[in-house]
């Protein structure tokens, strides 16, 4: 069954057309690898499948519904509950600590603070950093925070998960046990990913690989 | 979002935003005392009451002058005396905007993250709007639980000051002048019901929904704005500003003096006193947000004259970011615009009081103004400590921002000298042209206001002899200034019996001449604060070794 569809997705910057026409699908529980070289529009389409951009033209449909039509506040209540979101870095809330920025997308949504810190502290949990709940994330090393935005985007168990490089700032040793997590976690909740990456060694967890350059897509490579 | 998630994102709780709160509290209370103020001064009791005269003209019967000073007494200077309780607020309001600005791009990025978890927009406006709303309202009950202790302690009945008696009233038979003790401030009135409710409810309401609409172009995509490069070159339009504040200056005087030709008093001068007003908020809003027009062409000319490392990453400092230099000086630009003003009105008063004792006329009551004086150079020196600290914490905030960018400077080579001087050079760059047009508008504002006097070509004294009055004695300098000083004095040690003026010649307009030093012992005081708070920031700074910075796992 197909979760996401992209189709003719285009987005313009100025005179540079990071996206030009760009067609995807990502079908349930499936892990779907982006890839291609730096510039090749791949940031964009995550951005435009995820509702976070909206694109000049094409459509995007999530669970059999338009998505890049909805307004705002429809978009964003999406990112905190079917969907989830992890960048290469920077997307924890400084002030906060580890185990509120996870328990954020429940808060957000109404929860009380003590259940939504429990949900939160049982992820934190199963990615090896309970230890480090009450620290903000400026006292975290770097794959601590990418397990902890990972728990985040995972917390409200969403039916997709979009990864932008999640690896991208962290050595090989750390970027590979994040990665193990993360798809060991989506396969056992039945969430698809949208994996975003350069690395070829990554890109080798997903069940598929699409190849994108100069914001077209060149091939739909089944693993 | 439940209440206890919209305070704990409201408040998220780092140096930077305690700071805020804490200035922004200050702020608030220091706002609401002066709508109290203004509250209260709007519901003094009339002092006098107009009354026909047998012969069909009238006079104001000063039947109530309750107050030591002719300030607070006379009903024609009650719009001056509204004007400048008002003007009390302005920069209370400032102290307000710089807090606000505090800690603001790490408050966006913030915002733009809660976006990117799944807050609405509506949501994020809600907390950034809520974090202000909240603290002025925290300030303004402050405001209005201290304003009850300060009309206590500021009340302090006396039987000295301005009396008028019946006779010299002139007010025919009906005139009876009030009698019992004065008070030097209006103590015995309370602030209108309104002002209540304004310190309390509006000033909260306007600022959480002024800190809204800051937001607009964050709110409506997470990454486009924190991604969005700053526009290279900044806006003209402020600089369009300065000058509208001065064209409206130079318009409400032509308007109050043709109202003063025609004899017009009182309630008619309100308009113009209050666009006067107007005019002078224009211009310290206009000040701050020319500074990023100024210093960008500073750093333009820099950029092709300087050779040396330092300057060069000053100045591409600011290209990057003209508006990040001048947010932070922007309260001390103000103190500059302030400072100005304070030195253009005693300039002014000054010279009207000297042209008058060319020909003998002490009119004004001298000490009161003094007092006036007193009180608004102590709110200034107040005024530019919060100023300064508000810098200081901006700095500190740039100075952490910016770590990773210096590290990577000092791991290529560049000396920590260098950096120190970019520092420097970079906030000066921005603060010098600042603090200049600053202290020449608000310079030029008050001048602008009063307009010229205007003073006879020559004055003949005649002088009559200490013993016989009827004996005219020749003046000598020394002997006219020893009479000058007994007149003050109530007629202690006179020189003469009285000494008459007699101006010569045509009126003409004299203007005051330009007090070069006092400018520039302001301006000397205005950037020593900013070089003092730029040092204190280094030795803060110095504490983030290269290392941490540099720490990316
Ligand atoms: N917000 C933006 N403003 C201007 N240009 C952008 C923006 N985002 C991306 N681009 C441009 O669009 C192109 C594709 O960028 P991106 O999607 O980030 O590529 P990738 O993630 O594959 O490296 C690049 O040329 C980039 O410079
Ligand atoms: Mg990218």
């Amino acid at each position: 069954m197909t979760l996401l569809t992209g189709r003719a997705v285009t987005k313009q910057y100025g005179r540079t057309a990071a996206l030009a026409e760009a067609d995807v699908e990502v079908a349930a529980g499936e892990i779907l690898a982006v890839t291609g070289p730096s510039g090749s529009g791949k940031s964009t389409l995550l951005l435009c499948l995820s509702g976070i951009v909206t694109p000049d033209s094409g459509e995007v449909w999530f669970a059999g519904a338009r998505l890049d039509d909805r307004g705002e506040a429809a978009r964003a209540v999406l990112r905190r509950t079917e969907i989830g979101v992890l960048l290469q870095h920077g997307q924890l809330v400084p002030e906060l600590t580890a185990v509120e920025n996870v328990a954020l997308p429940l808060l957000l949504g109404g929860a009380t603070r003590g259940s939504a810190a429990r949900s939160a502290e049982q992820w934190l949990d199963r990615f090896g950093v309970a230890g480090e709940a009450a620290k903000r994330p400026g006292e975290l090393s770097g794959g601590q925070q990418q397990r902890v935005a990972l728990a985040r985007a995972l917390v409200t168990g969403p039916r997709l998960l979009f990864a932008d490089e999640p690896t991208g700032s962290l050595d090989s040793v750390a970027g590979e046990s994040v990665l193990a997590a993360l798809v060991s976690a989506a396969k056992d909740n039945a969430t698809a990913v949208l994996l975003i990456t350069h690395d070829a060694t990554v890109a080798a967890y997903a069940d598929r690989e699409v190849h994108l350059r100069d914001g077209r897509v060149l091939s739909g490579v089944t693993a | 979002m439940r209440f206890t998630t919209l305070v704990r994102l409201a408040y998220p709780g780092s140096l930077t935003d305690r700071v805020r709160i804490a200035i922004t509290i200050v702020g608030a209370l220091l706002a609401g005392l002066s709508v109290l103020a203004i509250g209260t001064v709007l519901n003094m009791a009339p002092t006098e009451r107009r009354i026909t005269l047998p012969d069909g003209g009238w006079s104001l019967d000063p039947y109530s002058w309750r107050y030591t000073s002719t300030l607070l007494n006379e009903s024609g200077l009650r719009p001056g005396l509204i004007a400048m309780v008002a003007a009390t607020i302005i920069p209370a309001l400032v102290l307000l905007a710089q807090a606000a600005r505090l800690g603001g791009p790490a408050r966006d990025h913030r915002l733009a993250t809660l976006r990117l978890a799944g807050a609405t927009p509506r949501q994020a406006r809600t907390i950034a709007a809520a974090s202000q709303a909240f603290t002025v309202a925290i300030g303004g009950v402050l405001a209005a639980a201290t304003y009850p202790l300060v009309k206590w302690l500021l009340h302090h009945p006396t039987m000295d000051g301005v009396r008028i008696t019946a006779a010299q009233a002139d007010g025919g038979p009906e005139t009876h002048p009030y009698t019992g003790l004065l008070l030097p401030l209006p103590t015995d009135t309370w602030p209108a019901w309104w002002s209540w409710v304004v310190v309390i409810v509006v000033l909260p309401l306007v600022a959480g929904l002024i800190s809204m609409a800051g937001l607009r172009r964050l709110i409506k995509s997470p990454v486009e704005a924190s991604r969005r490069a700053r526009r290279e070159r900044p806006r003209i339009w402020p600089v369009w500003l300065v000058a509208a504040g001065l064209a409206d200056m130079s318009a409400c005087r032509a308007w109050i003096d043709a109202l003063d030709r025609a004899g017009q008093s009182g309630d008619r001068l309100i308009a113009p006193y209050v666009l006067l007003v107007v005019g002078i908020a224009v211009i310290c809003v206009g000040v701050p947000l020319s500074a990023a027009t100024v210093a960008y062409l500073g750093a333009k000319i820099t950029l092709r004259y300087a050779h040396r490392p330092a300057p060069l990453i000053a100045a591409r400092r600011v290209l990057a970011d003209p508006y990040a230099g001048s947010r932070a000086v922007s309260a001390l630009l103000v103190c500059a615009v302030v400072f100005g003003a304070l030195i253009g009105i005693r300039t002014q008063m000054d010279f009207d009081l000297e042209v008058q004792a060319l020909y003998g006329q002490t009119i004004g009551d001298r000490e009161l103004y003094e007092l006036v004086m007193n009180m608004l150079s102590a709110l200034s020196v107040i005024f530019i400590g919060f100023a300064a600290v508000g810098l200081l914490i901006a700095l500190v905030d740039a100075a952490m921002t910016r770590r990773r960018t210096e590290a990577a400077l000092l791991a290529a080579g560049t000396s920590t000298r260098v950096l120190v001087n970019a520092r420097m050079i970079g906030v000066f760059l921005v603060a010098v042209p600042g603090v200049l047009l600053g202290l020449a508008t608000g310079f030029a504002s008050p001048s602008l206001a009063s307009g010229p006097q205007h003073a006879p070509a020559a004055v003949e004294t005649v002088c009559h002899d200490l013993g016989n009055s009827e004996l005219i004695v020749p003046c000598t300098e020394a002997g006219v200034a020893q009479q000058k000083k007994a007149d003050r004095d109530g007629g202690n040690n006179p020189a003469y019996s009285w000494v008459e003026y007699h101006s010569k010649g045509p009126w003409h307009a004299v203007h005051a001449p330009i007090p070069w030093a006092r400018l520039g012992l302001a301006g000397g005081v205005d950037l020593l604060a900013i070089a003092l708070v730029t040092i204190l920031s280094l030795l803060v700074g110095r504490r983030s070794p290269a290392e941490t910075a540099l720490r990316t796992t």
